[in-house]
C-alpha cells in the first residue's frame, strides 16, 4: 500500500513528529511505500538543520534526512509555513537578504501543491 | 470506516470525549501519546471506552505504554506494526 | 479524492485556522471533492466583526469568502458545537450547513483522506 504523511508538529517540546517518525519505519518495515512526507504548521520545524539536542538524545532531523536517504522518499517543507517559523533555504535567504539559511538536506522547501500531489499519490495519508 | 488515532489525556483534554461523540458505528480507536492513560485510569468515558473494546474497536499503542510505565486494564495493545496494519485496514484516519 | 479538512481550533490564538485555510486552496486546485468542517472552537473562525488588527494578527476572515469562488461547495458546521456557544449558524460570515455529531461521523466516513487543523 502506498502512505503518505503529514507531519504538523515541531520536532522537539512535543511527541508528535517522533511519532512520525516510527510510524514511517514501521511503513516501510512492512514491505509498505512511503510516497514522502509533506511538513506543514510547526512540523516545518523539523527542517531546521541548527537543531541541537544534546549527544545522547535522538536528533530527529538527521534521523528524517538518513531514513529518506535509505529509502527514497522526499521530505517536502511548505515553504510559506516554513518561512514564518524561521526555516530557510539557500535561494529564499537570498531573496530576502539575509545572512544564514538553515534547512537541511535533503529536506526541500515546496509548495502546498507537493501536499496535493502526494495526497493524490497515495493509498492512506496520516496526519501527527 | 474512520480509524480515531487520540493523542491527548482525558483527564486534560476533550478530544478523545469529542471523537468518540463524532465517531460512527464501525469506527475504530488507536490511544496514543498521552491518550493511553484513558485506558490504564478509570475516567468519566470509562463505560464508553469499554464498550468499545467489547466490540473489538479500542487500540492502545504498546510503546507509549511502556514510555510512561503504564499499564493498560483493557483495549487491544499494538506497536507501531499494529498501527500500520490498522491504517490498512480502516478508510482512512483522523488525527484529533 | 475526497478530502475532509477539519477545522477545530480558535482564531488568532493559534495560525491553526489561517494555515488550514491556505491548505483548502491549494488542495481545491487539485481535487474537486472537498469538504470544509468546523467544529468545537473551530466554529469562531467564521464569526463576523473579527478585528485581530489589534492583537498583531492578519484578519483573514475575508479569504473565508474564496471558498465559493474556488467551488468548494460543502461547507458544515458542528451544530452541537454552534449551540454550546451560543452560535446561530445562519448569522455566521459565509454560508454553511448545520449538522449534527451523527451527520457530521457520517460524512466523516465519506471521506479517503481527512486533515485536521
Amino acid at each position: 500500500m502506498k502512505f503518505a504523511m503529514l507531519v504538523t508538529s515541531s520536532p522537539y517540546g512535543e511527541q508528535g513528529s517522533s511519532s512520525a517518525y516510527q510510524f514511517a519505519e514501521a511503513v516501510i518495515a512492512e514491505g509498505h511505500q512511503l510516497v514522502g512526507v509533506f511538513f506543514y504548521q510547526q512540523g516545518t520545524l523539523n527542517g531546521n538543520g541548527l537543531l541541537t539536542p544534546a549527544a545522547d538524545e535522538v536528533n530527529l532531523v538527521q534521523a528524517w534526512a538518513k531514513l529518506a536517504e535509505q529509502h527514497g522518499f522526499g521530505l517536502d517543507v511548505c515553504v510559506s509555513a516554513a518561512l514564518r517559523r524561521g526555516v530557510v533555504d539557500a535561494p529564499e535567504a537570498e531573496r530576502a537578504q539575509l545572512s544564514h539559511y538553515n534547512l537541511a538536506a535533503p529536506f526541500a522547501l515546496t509548495g502546498l501543491g507537493q501536499l496535493a500531489e502526494l495526497s493524490a499519490a497515495c493509498d492512506r495519508l496520516v496526519q501527527f | 470506516m474512520i480509524l480515531h488515532l487520540v493523542k491527548s489525556s482525558p483527564f486534560s483534554h476533550l478530544s478523545l470525549k469529542n471523537a468518540l461523540n463524532r465517531s460512527a458505528e464501525q469506527d475504530l480507536f488507536l490511544l496514543l501519546q498521552d491518550a493511553v492513560v484513558a485506558v490504564c485510569v478509570e475516567s468519566d468515558l470509562h463505560n464508553q471506552l469499554l464498550d468499545l473494546d467489547r466490540q473489538e474497536r479500542l487500540y492502545v499503542l504498546k510503546e507509549d505504554l511502556s514510555a510512561r510505565g503504564l499499564t493498560n486494564k483493557y483495549g487491544k495493545v499494538v506497536d507501531y506494526k499494529g498501527f500500520v496494519s490498522l491504517s490498512c485496514h480502516t478508510s482512512a484516519s483522523i488525527s484529533w | 479524492m475526497k478530502i475532509g479538512i477539519i477545522n477545530q481550533s480558535f482564531p488568532h490564538g493559534s495560525a491553526a485556522g489561517r494555515e488550514s485555510l491556505d491548505a483548502v486552496l491549494a488542495l481545491s486546485a487539485f481535487s474537486e471533492d472537498i469538504a470544509v468542517f468546523f467544529i468545537d472552537d473551530g466554529v469562531f473562525q467564521l464569526l463576523p466583526d473579527q478585528d485581530p488588527s489589534k492583537i498583531l494578527q492578519r484578519n483573514y476572515l475575508p479569504t473565508f469568502g474564496m471558498l465559493e469562488l474556488y467551488d468548494i461547495e460543502q461547507v458544515y458546521v458542528c451544530q452541537q458545537s454552534c449551540e454550546q456557544r451560543g452560535i446561530d449558524p445562519q448569522a455566521l460570515s459565509i454560508t454553511v450547513e448545520a449538522l449534527t455529531p451523527t451527520e457530521l461521523a457520517e460524512h466523516f466516513a465519506q471521506q479517503q483522506q481527512l486533515i485536521r487543523f
